[in-house]
């Protein structure tokens, strides 16, 4: 093949890469539901051109919003498709499905064959945050536990519920939890390439210092503590670009 | 990662020798594990006692093994989960579906009492 030729392909596959990774983070939320009550920050940092991490969040109406966050495993264009397929499939669904453990079995359901097809699993947690009542009731589907910090503690707890992984067990069934948050309380979701960053002397970033971290940026608004977090992940890593897709949403309560 | 396939009273072993099972070798495990029961085998057993860190393609590449398994009528077990691997069973629930097993010699062994 001429060397012209050569190049032409590459610049093409570029190209069609550049515009696929443009067309996928305008998939995500241009920016957080502005809600009197509680305040929202997200970011999402594919690895490569596209990737695998997903957030959104439903408003129901005036009092509830649902909040989403999930991974597909790998951070390559086959996890980016399958990315796209779950954002439709929930969106399609979002109305039918009530509560938050319903909103992951009936997923599961839609996305098991998809999700055997192309050899892929998906992490996902639900929430669904009520403003006039500060409740957050939600579920998981194997994702990392969010971060939960009460206002005034000394440190964050995680908010885990039982729940496998999708596209493992067709007929999955989800436990769902609830509690209620307080003022100046502030949750924080995120994907795995945070916890599995690794440093220079190859230990993770973890679950641990993400909580650390998460606790020196508690004073800021929402966007300040995604900043902070991902300044001191940078810092660890020795650098901004990650090998893995990073995602953050941080909802802190007024 | 380097891949090693053996053979005990007609169970296959797959030892996988390498740090890390993640996106950068999980196919090339997905597609061992695959050919391993496209080639007739029923059972298999996966070390992952060298393995000191997994993330979710290569958790994505055990349950692609697991359900290659089940559609030829066949069982996968796994065998030596480090700390962090076995952390991410236990996260993501995958403990309930595998069989999982201190090594590879009491993995072998659960075949010879079924």
């Amino acid at each position: 093949m001429p060397r012209e030729r050569l190049l032409l392909t590459y610049e093409d596959l570029s190209r069609e890469m550049e515009t696929a990774r443009r067309i996928q983070l305008s998939l995500l939320p241009q920016a957080p539901p502005d809600l009197l009550g509680v305040r929202i920050g997200c970011r999402s940092v594919p690895a490569h051109f596209v990737g695998g991490d997903y957030y959104d969040f439903f408003r129901r109406n005036e009092y509830t919003i649902d909040l989403v966050i999930a991974d597909v495993s790998g951070h390559d264009l086959g996890a980016s498709l399958i990315m796209v397929a779950t954002r439709s499939m929930l969106r399609a669904n979002i109305y039918k499905s009530g509560t938050a453990r319903d909103a992951l079995a009936v997923l599961n359901e839609l996305l098991f064959d998809d999700l055997t097809r192309t050899e892929l699993i998906l992490t996902m947690f639900y929430a669904k945050y009520s403003i006039d009542t500060r409740l957050l009731t939600y579920a998981n589907g194997g994702h990392e536990p969010p971060l939960l910090y009460r206002c005034g503690a000394e440190k964050c707890s995680i908010l885990d519920s039982d729940g496998m992984v999708l596209g493992v067990m067709k007929g999955a069934s989800f436990e769902e939890k609830t509690i209620r948050l307080e003022e100046g309380d502030l949750v924080a979701f995120y994907t795995d390439g945070i916890t599995e960053a690794i440093g220079p002397a190859g230990e993770l970033f973890g679950r641990e210092r993400l909580c650390r971290s998460v606790y020196r940026y508690r004073g800021e608004p929402p966007e300040g503590i995604i900043d902070g977090v991902l300044a001191d992940l940078a810092e660890f890593c020795g650098g901004a670009s990650f090998a893995d897709d990073v995602s953050m949403v941080v909802m802190k309560v007024d | 990662m380097k891949i090693e396939t053996g053979e005990a009273n007609g169970v296959i072993l797959i030892t996988l020798i390498g740090e890390r099972l993640d996106a950068h070798n999980s196919d090339e495990v997905k597609g061992k594990v695959r050919d391993i029961f496209e080639s007739g085998a029923k059972s298999v057993v996966v070390d992952l006692s060298e393995v000191r860190f997994i993330d979710s393609s290569g958790l994505g590449a055990m349950v692609s093994g697991f359900k290659n398994a089940i559609s030829h009528h066949g069982r996968l077990v796994l065998s030596g989960l480090q700390a962090q691997p076995r952390s991410m069973f236990d996260l993501t629930r995958l403990t309930r579906v595998f069989e999982i097993f201190e090594n590879a010699e009491a993995a072998l062994g659960s075949f010879a009492e079924k």
